[in-house]
């Protein structure tokens, strides 16, 4: 069978619905972890941090989530990713259907779990005190641009991961180090100068950045950043979009 | 493409791998070995035919031969390294039929995604779901988990759902030996029923020669990859029963003229090339340039405004978002003495002095009431204008030692003044860093004003949000003086 456009979506959505169930299968609480584990892990860090951190800071507990969230989603996304064409090969060795799509459907149904959690960190900015503005809905921008990253990264690491299983032990290594590099439960202004541009090359510290700006200072970031972080989004994308065409061909080989 | 072909195949060729080592140790062996060894072979060479709408090809040959790699190649899950493949109308392969499957959805659920899967719409899962079920015999368990299902209930669903469209070529790769006497007798009918409306091109890979003779009217042999024989069903099972019998292969037509062919070239695809220059040309540009240049995105901003603009231009940019400072903390800076500024810089710089008892000052001079609204905010104002006084002293300060470390340099060794001041620039971040500090300390205090007075903390990033913009113009100023 060939594939339309709306034959194409419904894959998707079934894919989607089938990374949620196994997620979630045979848990007591389900979907509610999505909300729960990152409640859990920011009582935790709110604890351990606060008392360093958090002293001469306002709305700590709300700089904290914003990156701890973020962080969370990316590295569940991206770690998740690798195995996924991997684990899919039984499939789309059999049937002939396009590989990206398991990875789509992977990232997708993270990014849904990630907009639950991310209902939870607006009650608890309501319960900091921040009360709610229009300029909220400029996350939009940084939110999206995340999805799109991880999608890129995603491809990326999933088409690697064929060919050099390695990258399974190298990439929570890397993500540690992108932990460190997004400024989650420290203040950017301990950094020397130098550092903290260097933070800015970090596209996981400028959608947290971003969270930070409009929630806590309410501002708004310039156009520039807006556009270098575009800019990023689209490079990510064309990385891992590259990655996979050049090896497409060769994955069924490999599996 | 002729309307009449459903099916060429054109010099179709696939390769494999053959060892799936690539630890360190194999690399390291290889290495001093020096091994020269090919780590692919050929499993299809040159496969060449064509089936007419209607045809049914079986195809024969010994087990590793490249039977199910080919019906893999033709159904789209193998891309070919060579060679061309033109199909007419929908494909339907029937392969392996019971992988893919997910053990923890339920029957009901695993139907729409191999539905999904093999690119059904949702409406036509929706209108053929009973008649799976029905034809599957699986009504009772319709919500059972796939797990809990045996091996040929998990055939017959797949079966199933499979062979409910009608698809315009069908390949099936021994699938009639799925579930009990009964399912297979109507799985039989079932498939007799889709090919014998003369327009279905079916494909079969079968090990009973029987049954190729009987369903067949055009036959394939393969061996090692290789086509040895295509066509009439008789001719070619009786040369295929014959070698099995003496072992020697007939030495054909298609075998002959495939020894003398040059060896294969894999295909050039455009998209992968094309796939491969830009990644090469984003991951180059991006790592050198795009890095770079945003770790020091407002020193080029500075760098490139003091290019577009007069000193005395910038001087007033900055300015005016020094208004927009007093103007947001309702100050009106008319009335300042601002040669108290001056005269108590290098106070100031020694330490004698503090920024808030030099913006006391001015402000009591100015005479605003101690008592009143904004009298706070007012001193805050006049305390981030003195910063910026002793933040202009000491960058005039530096510039002076700037040209004079320049001109101590050897000659050659910088350029130009402006180089040499780049290389040496952390000393204007850790003015910056201090500055940034310094006016951080003025915004806590306005903020907590502020919140005394019952106001949104807004305002206090106002501020900041001028001071940064007023920076980079200040920046730009001090690139000027180093030209």
């Amino acid at each position: 069978m060939t594939f339309n456009g709306k034959s194409r979506s419904f894959l998707l959505r079934e894919l989607i619905r089938r990374d949620f169930i196994k997620k979630y299968k045979r848990t007591t609480f389900g979907i509610l972890w999505s909300a729960l584990s990152p409640l859990f892990l920011l009582l935790i860090m709110d604890l351990v941090f606060g008392t360093f951190f958090g002293r001469n800071m306002s709305h700590y507990t709300i700089y904290l989530f914003s990156g701890l969230l973020l962080y969370n989603y990316f590295a569940s996304s991206t770690k998740g990713a690798l195995s996924v064409l991997y684990s899919n090969a039984s499939i789309y060795t059999k049937v002939p259907v396009p590989k990206i799509y398991f990875i789509l459907s992977h990232s997708t149904a993270q990014f849904i779990n990630f907009l639950v959690s991310l209902a939870v960190y607006f009650v608890f900015v309501a319960l900091d005190g921040i009360s709610f503005k229009l300029s909220f809905f400029a996350l939009i921008y940084p939110t999206l641009c995340l999805y799109l990253i991880n999608l890129g990264i995603s491809i990326f690491l999933s088409t690697v991961y064929i060919f050099f299983r390695d990258i399974n032990y190298l990439w929570p290594l890397l993500c540690r180090v992108i932990m460190y590099a997004s400024a989650i439960f420290y203040d950017v202004s301990i950094l020397p100068n130098i550092m903290r541009r260097l933070l800015k090359c970090n596209p996981l510290y400028m959608c947290i950045d971003y969270f930070r700006q409009v929630v806590i200072h309410n501002s708004v970031p310039t156009l520039s950043y807006n556009l270098m972080l575009c800019a990023m989004t689209v490079f990510c994308l064309l990385v891992g979009g590259c990655t996979y065409r050049i090896c497409r061909d060769k994955i069924p080989l490999y599996v | 493409m002729d309307s009449n072909k459903a099916l060429i195949l054109d010099g179709v060729s696939v390769r494999y791998r053959k060892s799936d080592s690539r630890s360190a140790a194999s690399i390291i062996k290889r290495l001093f070995k020096r091994e020269e060894r090919s780590n692919t072979f050929w499993a299809l060479k040159r496969i060449s035919f064509e089936l007419e709408k209607g045809d049914m090809l079986g195809v024969i040959g010994k087990n590793g031969a490249g039977k199910s790699t080919l019906m893999k190649t033709i159904s789209g899950t193998l891309a070919p390294a060579a060679g061309e493949i033109h199909k007419n109308g929908t494909l339907c392969a029937l392969l392996e039929l019971s992988a893919g499957f997910d053990k923890e959805m339920t029957v009901k659920e695993n139907v729409y995604l191999r539905g999904a899967l093999l690119g059904y719409s949702k409406e036509f899962i929706d209108s053929k779901y009973d008649e799976i079920i029905d034809f599957a015999d699986m009504r009772d368990f319709e919500d059972n988990p796939f797990r809990t299902l045996s091996s040929g209930m998990k055939s017959r669903i797949a079966f199933a759902i499979a062979s409910l469209v009608e698809p315009d070529i069908i390949i099936l790769d021994e699938v009639f030996a799925v579930g009990d006497g009964d399912f297979k007798k109507k799985s039989r009918e079932h498939m007799q029923k889709i090919l014998s409306d003369g327009k279905t091109t079916g494909l079969m890979v079968s090990h009973s020669l029987g049954s190729v003779r009987r369903q067949c009217n055009k036959v394939l042999w393969l061996d090692k990859g290789r086509m040895v024989m295509f066509g009439d069903p008789n001719t070619v099972c009786d040369a295929y029963e014959k070698y099995l019998e003496d072992g020697v292969l007939p030495q054909t037509e298609s075998i002959k003229a495939a020894k003398k062919m040059p060896p294969i070239k894999p295909k050039h695809n455009k998209g992968k090339i094309i796939a491969e220059i830009m990644l090469f040309v984003s991951l180059l540009s991006v790592a050198a340039v795009g890095g770079f240049i945003w770790a020091q995105y407002d020193l080029f901003k500075a760098y490139n405004i003091s290019h577009s603009h007069s000193a005395e231009e910038i001087l007033g940019y900055a300015d005016n978002y020094h208004t927009f400072i007093y103007d947001a903390l309702g100050t009106d800076p008319e009335k300042w003495d601002y040669s108290i500024f001056k005269d108590s810089t290098q106070a100031v710089l020694d330490g004698d002095l503090s920024y808030y008892e030099v913006a006391k000052k001015v402000v009591q001079k100015a005479g605003v009431d101690p008592d009143s609204e904004n009298y706070r905010l007012s001193i805050a104002a006049a305390e981030i204008e003195a910063i910026k006084h002793v933040q202009m002293a000491r960058l005039d300060g530096l510039v002076v030692e700037m040209r004079e470390g320049f001109e101590s340099e050897p000659e050659g060794t910088y350029r130009s003044l402006l180089v040499y001041s780049y290389t040496n620039y952390d000393r204007f971040y850790d003015l910056e860093a201090e500055c940034d500090a310094e006016v951080t300390e003025v915004i806590e205090e306005i903020r907590e004003i502020l919140r005394e007075q019952g106001q949104s903390e807004a305002l206090a990033d106002q501020v900041w949000s001028y001071y940064t913009s007023e920076k980079v113009y200040l920046e730009a100023y001090y690139c000027i003086q180093l030209r």
